[in-house]
């Protein structure tokens, strides 16, 4: 996968996100559902506490995941 | 996407701009390079940091202050009598959209409000749109780019070019997919732990299940997946002795009443011996049971280990006080009172680095230190090697009194976290002593079953045997039936985490992939204009190729020197000088500010060329003017340029009125009076002098006097091109007026003894004799001098006056517009 020069932000990161849905779709939907936990206007990227948020929402998505898992088997 | 212009700017009530109820108005071209001149103090930082708080909503200067100095109470003019701020942008686009005209305003209490006249519905978010690097740059912008690290650089040079988004979230996935950030936040290695704990536990009891299986039903070969198939075996050979048959009747083996059927044997053929030969039996299965297993004293090891790793790592990093202190710090200088991000604020030292990266390192060492012991008490509760001292010590047959077991204490020490080292040493010594002790129990139980055994009649010491290996297969299944569900759910769980900790690493590792090459595109893509513009810049330029070159898995971007009068890959920061160096960051920023396609279509300059020498700086200006202006290359840039040197104002002189430059000037008395454009005002500073001198105001209409003279002066000079001593622009102000006036009475003189000059008798006359006398006598003189008479308000208005009698010499009637024009030059019309 490769970002195009002349793409906005938004269509190189849909891009991105197509990337990563093929390699593991339910993974790609929690981390898109999350993403704005990460994107922090900062110049030093999120802060560990931020990181920290994320990582809580991840294991919401990934406890919804397994409820789904143990529903449909 | 459409872009925009700066169209025009207007200030009152900002910083040193305080211009009450007539605000300073400056106009921008769009195909034109913009200056503006002024002399120090004037104003001119305060246009800038008004574009400043207009876009960003802060003034950088004052941000930097300390909280006690109460900065952001700069913002409005501090003799503004309304004390509110408000700036009012006209932004023009490209493509022939509407304008858009946005107001921020800032009251004295610190409000901050954004609206937009011509009715733009979002004016906050179109002023984020213009949150780009380039578009603000001052001289501290171009020296930072060479000086600061690699890996800032990069991560400048992304936002340079537009790709700080990018390089944001790709800190954040690194950050998202770190190994420690994932076992603390998810909790993965504690799991895995666990997991690894119960699995060993589980198969311990399977292997109890099969052993148990195999000697009731007299086969082997069992498979922990056939439960109900070792069941039924179990059941079929107890319902094969006849004495347990009625019992067994067509129940199962787990639902035997074990009670019952060692009642049934005892009343068969009781006794004392029968009960100690049973209980023998159960302390011969349970001390085979707790044996040493392979990876007990190995795991103790694994855990002296790592208490050592701890206490090394503690003894590193030293006093637990120190930690409290620095995380202090970290508070301090993380916190938005905290403006000076290089400023100690225990010792107030002043670093060259931000110091909260150190602070944060620092403390990870304290963090990463007490997290090995959290990480060992951790393990050292899931530890088998200490459950196996546990199981020996409990189990009954091994006699050992409550008070001599060492685990008690311990298990005490690891719920208060307190694991040493010399208590792991312990427990594995002790676990060798009791593994002696239980094989010499084993060996004696063994002995005394034998022998009871042999007292006994052997039916029924084959029964009582049988029933107490089918009550341990029951309760080894019983166990097995309450562990196994919920260690398949943490298994699940497992498999879960782990399969976002692989997804999260792809993913990051795509997007830092995409991300590197999409900066290596754009920097292939400026590379060239930046060093073309270089060569343009500076002198030497063309034998000195600058390079910026992106690091392979990293934001690190190196600034090198390809060719350096013929040598090659050099250090350009510990090879250019000062301004050379500054020569490499304007033509890095000029070249991606080109490159760039957002909202903003300008940039405002201000004051970048303080390390250039007027060669230089010219060349700069005749760069912006014939390489990237609008107007003069298809994807041009506005240029409005901020400059108090002069030297430039005279070249911005010389090009001003031009169609590709457009030159304001500023002349005022701030943070008190108005500052103002000279051009547009030279009215206003007429009525503004007539008005206060004709109401007696000497003290204030003077200085407007002084402003609209040199005004008048400066325009005789420049529209009749009248020579002028070289050094007439460095003179002190308050020579100013007498070198000005010098200058234009000596020219005539010139011209009129060559038989030249275009002024008619009786201007040249009235020039010499009336106007330039009356204005030196009445004014100039006892202005620079303080000698003659003081000046009063009537002899000023006659002063006003002569100034426009001594600019009509200089003109003619022109016949077809009947208007008054300037002589084109002292010898032409």
């Amino acid at each position: 996968m490769e970002f195009k020069l002349d793409n906005s932000f938004a269509n190189n990161l849909a891009l991105f996100r197509a990337e990563v849905e093929q390699s593991d779709p339910e993974c790609a939907k929690i981390l898109f559902d999350n993403l704005h936990l990460l994107d922090v206007e900062t110049e030093t990227g999120p802060s560990r506490a931020a990181i920290g948020e994320f990582h809580k929402a991840v294991l919401k998505g990934l406890d919804e995941l397994q409820k789904a898992a143990e529903a449909t088997s | 996407m459409t872009r925009y212009f700066l169209g025009s700017l207007t200030i009152e009530g900002f910083r040193g701009i305080n211009n009450d109820g007539d605000p300073l108005v400056l106009k921008f071209k769009a195909d034109a390079v913009n200056s503006i001149h002024a002399p120090n103090g004037v104003g001119k930082s305060s246009i800038f940091e008004a574009v400043h708080f207009a876009i960003y909503g802060s003034v950088p200067r004052l941000k930097a202050l300390q909280d006690a100095e109460q900065g952001d109470s700069y913002i409005v003019n501090k003799f503004h009598p309304g004390q509110q701020a408000t700036i009012d942008l006209v932004f023009r686009s490209d493509d022939g959209s509407p304008e858009i005209a946005i107001r921020v305003t800032r009251s004295g209490n610190g409000a901050r409000v954004v609206s937009s006249p011509s009715g733009h519905p979002h004016p906050e978010d179109f002023l984020a749109s213009l949150q780009e690097d380039f578009v603000l740059v001052d001289y501290g912008r171009f020296a930072k780019l060479i000086d600061i690290s690699a890996l800032e650089r990069g991560r400048s040079f992304a936002s340079l070019v537009g790709l700080s988004q990018y390089s944001r979230l790709r800190q954040a996935f690194e950050g998202a997919k770190r190994t420690q950030n994932i076992n603390s936040d998810l909790g993965l290695s504690a799991l895995d732990t666990e997991v690894k704990t119960s699995e060993r536990a589980l198969s311990a009891i399977e292997r109890r299940i099969v052993a148990a299986h195999d000697a009731v039903a007299g086969a082997g070969g069992a498979a922990i997946n056939k439960l109900a198939d070792l069941k039924t075996a179990v059941t079929s050979a107890l319902s094969a002795i006849a004495l347990l048959k009625p019992l067994v009747g067509g129940g199962s083996v787990m639902d035997l009443d074990f009670e019952a059927a060692e009642k049934a044997v005892e009343k068969e053929e009781g006794g004392e011996a029968r009960k100690k030969l049973d209980g023998l039996t159960t302390a011969v299965t349970s001390l085979s049971t707790v044996a040493l297993a392979d990876g007990d004293i190995a795991d103790l090891d694994r855990l002296v280990g790592l208490a050592i790793t701890r206490d090394e790592a503690i003894n590193r990093v030293g006093a637990h006080k120190l930690h409290a202190l620095l995380k202090d710090a970290l508070a301090i200088v993380g916190g938005s009172d905290w403006h000076d991000p290089k400023r100690c604020p225990i010792c107030e030292a002043q670093g060259e680095e931000p110091l909260r990266p150190k602070l944060e390192a620092r403390i990870a060492e304290y963090d990463a230190a007490a997290e090995l012991g959290a990480e060992l008490v951790k393990e050292a509760i899931t530890s088998v090697g200490i459950a196996k001292v546990r199981q020996l010590e409990d189990t009954a047959a091994m006699a050992i009194g409550t008070a001599d077991r060492l685990h008690v204490a311990f298990d005490l020490a690891i719920k208060k976290g307190e694991v040493t080292t010399a208590d792991l040493e312990r427990l594995k010594t002790r676990l060798d002593e009791l593994e002696k002790l239980r094989a010499r129990s084993l060996e004696r139980v063994q002995r005394e079953a034998s022998a009871l055994q042999a007292n006994l009649p052997p039916s029924l010491v084959q029964v009582t045997r049988t029933l107490s290996l089918a009550k341990q297969f029951r309760d080894a299944v019983i166990e097995f039936e309450t562990t196994a569900p919920p260690l398949a759910v943490k298994q699940a769980k497992l498999a879960l985490l782990n399969r976002w900790k692989t997804f999260i690493a792809k993913a990051a590792q795509t997007f830092a992939d995409a991300e590197t090459a999409l900066a290596n595109k754009r920097i292939t893509e400026i590379q060239t204009t930046c060093q073309d513009l270089f060569g343009r810049l500076v002198r030497g330029g063309p034998d000195v190729r600058p390079t910026l070159t992106r690091a392979q898995n990293s934001e690190n971007v190196d600034l090198k020197l390809a060719d350096f009068f013929g040598l090659s890959d050099l250090s350009a920061r510990a090879l250019l000088s000062e301004s050379y160096r500054n020569a490499v960051a304007a033509a890095v920023f000029l070249s991606a500010a080109m490159k760039h396609s957002c909202v903003p279509r300008f940039m405002v300059l201000d004051d970048v060329t303080s390390s250039f020498d007027a060669g230089h700086q010219f060349a700069l200006m005749d760069a912006l003017r014939t390489q990237l202006r609008h107007g003069a290359v298809p994807d041009g840039l506005q240029f409005i340029i901020l400059s108090h040197d002069t030297s430039l104002e005279k070249y911005f002189d010389k090009l001003n009125g031009t169609t590709d430059w457009h030159h304001q000037k500023l002349q005022g008395m701030p943070p008190k009076g108005r500052l103002m454009v000279s051009a547009q005002e030279a009215d206003r500073l007429k009525a503004q002098a007539q008005q206060h001198l004709n109401a007696g105001q000497v003290d204030i209409g003077g200085p407007f006097l002084r402003q609209y003279l040199e005004y008048k002066l400066g325009q005789i000079i420049s529209k009749l091109e009248i020579p002028v001593p070289p050094d007439y622009a460095t003179r002190g102000d308050k020579r100013t007026l007498s070198t000005y006036i010098d200058a234009i009475t000596e020219a005539v003189a010139l011209y009129q003894a060559a038989g030249r000059c275009v002024l008619s008798g009786q201007q040249i006359s009235d020039l010499q004799t009336h106007h330039a006398p009356s204005i030196v006598g009445n004014f100039v003189s006892h202005y620079e001098t303080g000698a003659g008479t003081p000046f009063n308000a009537y002899a000023l208005l006659g002063v006003l006056q002569s100034i426009d009698n001594l600019a009509d010499c200089f003109t003619y009637v022109d016949q077809a517009s009947s208007q008054k024009r300037y002589y084109r030059r002292l010898d032409k019309r």
